[in-house]
């Protein structure tokens, strides 16, 4: 520490001439300010436009700075008046109960194990490398963009008399658990929101009752975006009523949607709302059963346990803990599934949520940890296997 | 209630507005009962702590200079004390909850508010011995004390109730646990003397912000305050409050008793204060933030890229967050007419530590420096001796900012750094006059050491700063970055403030883009917004300082 005289005060280094800060100049400046402003949104809107076509990945800041268009205004833009012109995102996490695919129904010789496998992007790396790891395995996926216990319940149930698979995965993936307050992840997940829809699904008496999400196909949605706006407002009406996670700000499309700087805006209050969102179902020490949706996800998981047994297959919960959920699905589901004997597999015990050398950039698993989780997946499936 | 929260941007204009419509006369109650919401909104029962503070050195400042008290300067005190007690501890707080997006639905649950809480019944009934005793024991001090004996008790009093308080909220835990760590690994089976209590927000700054009133009434360097309520507007000033800078009494008291002029310039300076002061804490340093938390709280092995980027990372953002709270603190405060003291003069321009801590927060450096460095003998003696009192000031320093090994070894490690800079240049060392240019090299090389500070600062653990240095010094197998990216509107904020200091640092003014045509100006004005409302949008982070 050098003693130093010197003035402490803002007064001696920083006095300006007061003529410099008149009404006048700052007046004038503030109309500069203005300009500027309208100046960067223009420029912003010009440069860093979405392409014209759903089809082309933009780059990253033009993703950035769409970031907080309306989540309808994003549906709107990626869902095309045909099929064409409508991204795979758009297309993607449908539940559609007859479904045409080429993926197995059974498994193709008495040698080889067929998983069908109901979750998201997580649940579909680790069983594909499930199949690196054994390749007598054969894989039935379904899943949907950042899916919920509640889609890929619904998946599994429409498509339970497809297939006849020897193990049938439910993946849960942590950060997405909140979802199954909506009937689409778009209320919640607005800046990657995807349109697809499944039911919400409520506890009376200990027994499940389902919310029809009133659009169920990526052709339904189509409709009441170009062609039948009723059904639309109909969608909307039932987003306000039944989900307590609808936020009109965030989810309608309005003048907003037209200003750089404005969608900006719209992020922060999307954030907030993400935020506050996310604080009603879960903190630091856990998920938090506000609304229920512990009991719910818990009775759909012996639910699906149960159906799946009643058909001579094995039950499998994959919980995916991703980045920042330590051991919290765990701590949600554990108690149940081993009162129950379901099989599963946390994560949080091969890759720890809370090391950053566990995923890649956008979030996922690196694909090492996710061979290794495929490993201790792969050993417990084949111990069942021979159980049974 | 923090500066970036919605609550602050409704209760700000109505405090505003009512300091307006009211005359001269009446501000100070505004400001005054402002603070208290201010700091109340927190933890309602801390109200009680900054009452004892500020009835404590509102006494020992008038008995050390005029050695007595009137009848109403005795009366106020006790009704301030007991009325704190009674109204914001004894109630059961908790059952007022505040609910909503924006906690705009009250409910209470009366019963449980009206029953009266264990822990208020027991600080009421011991606060009123407390004031019966002073009360009692006053005519005897009057009669019997000598002058001189008098000014030295009172001091004492009022250092070993403030550092008392300071040592039971903030210091405690920390030792009782380090002293049964000892005992334990000694085979000695200690019972847990454990508090189960919180540290108060904001307890350092205004524990010092009075500390430095009473001394310098004791050195007779300014008058004691003569009403309370004047007294209790120094101590609740709310834009200081929580974080700093930590005020000088000579420097606000005169300020809050004075006449307050609110200019233009006022305004528009003020203006500009707080829209920098949001750029850097909502767009840069809570964009960074999760980008070193990446590293500094992965459970996991990093690598020397990562820990230099997230070091470097964390000395942009704990620069930003601080610098932030001060300069809209400051801002703040100019629209009510009162120039807060400048706290930070672009630190990371320094080219050595003592360079450094002229320009980091000045307010607790410049603290240190005239209330324990100078009369631990400051730079009089044998160069051993100043040694020592830079070493113990630095370690004071660092234990300063909160109850950890780390903060201990970081106010070492900048007591060393000072030291060794002391060796190498003398007692007075000239002052480095070339351009920014001519300073770019020297300020990079001595932005490593402190960045190491910084790695210290943050560390979670020792076992951290030791596997992190070994890593720095001899690891460099692994050069794979892991940190998470920080959003764009931190990269961005970062390039204009980078410009912002350049220009700052060349006109030696914060409001250097006054001397520019009004097109610049208003383009200043405009990227500083356009970096608002893109770090609107980062997740917001409590301030780092808010701890201390």
């Amino acid at each position: 520490m050098t003693v130093s005289n010197s003035s402490i005060s803002n007064s001696e280094s920083d006095n300006i001439p007061t003529s410099m800060l008149t009404g006048q100049r700052v007046f004038v400046a503030s109309l500069w300010a203005l300009v500027w402003l309208i100046l960067i949104d223009i420029s912003l809107n010009i440069f860093f436009t979405m392409p014209k076509s759903p089809l082309i990945q933009p780059s990253k800041l033009q993703s950035f700075f769409d970031y907080g268009r309306s989540a309808e205004g994003k549906i709107r833009y990626m869902v095309g008046r045909d099929k064409e012109s409508t991204s795979m995102v758009a297309n993607a996490g449908w539940i559609l109960e007859n479904e045409v695919d080429d993926q197995p129904k059974m498994a193709s010789s008495h040698d080889r194990v067929l998983i069908a496998a109901y979750g998201q992007s997580f649940t579909n790396q680790i069983c594909e490398a499930l199949k690196v790891v054994d390749p007598r395995f054969e894989l039935r996926l379904k899943a949907g963009p950042a899916a919920t216990v509640s889609h890929s319940y619904a998946y599994y149930k429409a498509d339970a008399k497809n297939q006849h698979a020897d193990v049938v995965v439910l993946g849960i993936l942590a950060s997405s658990l909140i979802y199954m307050t909506s009937p689409t992840t778009a209320t919640i997940n607005f800046e990657g929101a995807a349109p697809y829809t499944y039911p919400i699904y409520k506890l009376n008496d200990g027994h499940i009752s389902e919310e029809d999400p009133i659009i169920h196909s990526i052709e339904e949605l189509r409709t009441a975006l170009y062609d039948k706006p009723s059904l639309w407002q109909e969608y909307i009406k039932m987003l306000r009523s039944k989900s307590p996670t609808y936020n009109s700000w965030v989810f309608e499309k309005d003048i907003f949607d037209y200003s750089a700087l404005a969608r900006m805006i719209r992020r922060s209050i999307g954030q907030k709302h993400v935020h506050d969102v996310s604080a009603r179902y879960w903190n630091a020490n856990g998920f938090i059963n506000t609304d229920g949706i512990l009991d719910i996800a818990n009775t759909l998981v012996a639910d699906f346990a149960a159906d799946v047994r009643a058909k001579g297959q094995i039950p499998y919960v994959l919980l995916i803990q991703d980045k920042g959920y330590k051991n919290h699905l765990a701590l949600a589901f554990e108690s149940q599934l081993k009162q129950l004997d379901i099989p599963y597999l946390s994560t949080h015990t091969i890759a720890s949520s809370t090391n950053p050398r566990d995923f890649v950039s956008d979030g996922h698993f690196t694909p090492e940890v996710t061979m290794q989780i495929a490993r201790a997946f792969h050993a417990d499936v084949l111990n069942k296997i021979k159980k049974n | 209630m923090i500066f970036n929260s919605l609550s602050f941007a409704i209760f700000l204009p109505i405090v505003l507005l009512f300091y307006y419509l009211f005359g001269r006369r009446y501000q100070n109650w505004v400001l005054l009962i402002a603070g208290y919401t201010f700091y109340g909104v927190w933890d309602i029962r801390f109200l009680y702590l900054v009452s004892l503070s500020t009835v404590l050195d509102f006494c020992t400042g008038l008995m050390i200079a005029n050695g007595q008290m009137t009848l109403a300067q005795r009366l106020a005190p006790t009704c301030h004390l007991l009325g704190f007690a009674l109204f914001f501890l004894v109630p059961d707080w908790h059952a007022v909850v505040f609910q909503g997006a924006y906690l705009n639905n009250i409910n209470i649950d009366w019963q449980q508010l009206l029953t009266p809480t264990s822990l208020g019944l027991n600080v009421l009934g011991l606060s009123g011995l407390g004031v019966a005793v002073a009360n009692i024991a006053y005519p005897y001090v009057l009669k019997h004390m000598e002058e001189k004996t008098k000014r030295i008790f009172f001091l004492r009093c009022s250092l070993m109730g403030q550092l008392g308080m300071l040592g039971v909220f903030k210091y405690y835990n920390f030792f009782v646990a380090e002293a049964e760590g000892c005992l334990k690994s000694l085979g000695v089976d200690a019972p847990s003397m454990h508090l189960d209590i919180i540290l108060p927000i904001g307890i350092s700054f205004y524990t010092f912000q009075t500390l430095s009133y009473v001394c310098d009434v004791y050195w007779g360097k300014m008058q004691p305050v003569s009403r309370l309520r004047d007294f209790a507007l120094f101590v609740s000033y709310f834009p200081p409050l929580v974080a700093g800078p930590i005020e000088r009494a000579s420097h606000l008291i005169p300020r809050i008793l004075g006449e307050r002029r609110i200019s233009f310039e006022n305004i528009c300076q003020g203006a500009y204060l707080i829209l920098l002061g949001l750029v850097k804490k909502m767009a840069i340093a809570d964009g960074l933030a999760g980008s070193v938390f990446s590293i500094y709280n992965a459970s996991g092995d990093v690598g020397w890229l990562d820990i230099v980027t997230a070091t470097v990372a964390f000395a942009i953002q704990i620069y930003c967050d601080f610098s932030g709270y001060s300069d809209i603190a400051c801002g703040v405060s100019l629209w009510f007419g009162i120039e807060l003291l400048k706290n930070f003069d672009q630190p990371y321009f320094s080219l050595n530590p003592s360079e450094f801590w002229r320009r980091w927060h000045i307010s607790l450096s410049s603290w240190l420096r005239d209330y324990l460095y100078i009369p631990l003998g400051g730079n009089r003696g044998s160069e051993i001796k100043v040694y020592r009192n830079l070493m113990l000031t630095m370690v004071l320093g660092g234990l300063w900012h909160g109850a950890a090994w780390n903060f201990l070894l970081w106010g070492g490690y900048q007591g060393a750094m000072l030291i060794i800079h002391r060796l190498f240049v003398g007692r007075k060392p000239a002052e480095f006059c070339g351009t920014l240019l001519m300073r770019l090299p020297r300020m990079m090389f001595f932005f490593v050491f402190i960045c190491y500070g910084w790695l210290l600062f943050r560390a979670t653990s020792f076992d951290q700063i030791s596997s992190f240095t070994q890593i720095l010094l001899s690891d460099f197998s692994n050069m794979s970055l892991h940190m998470k990216i920080p959003p764009f509107s931190s990269l961005l904020g970062i390039f204009i403030l980078i410009f912002v200091e350049i220009f700052q640092f060349k006109r030696q003014n914060i409001h250097f883009y006054t001397y520019y045509p009004a097109v610049i100006h208003g383009g200043v004005y405009a990227l500083l917004i356009f970096a608002f409302i893109m770090g609107l949008s980062n997740d917001s982070q409590q301030f780092i300082y808010f701890q201390f």
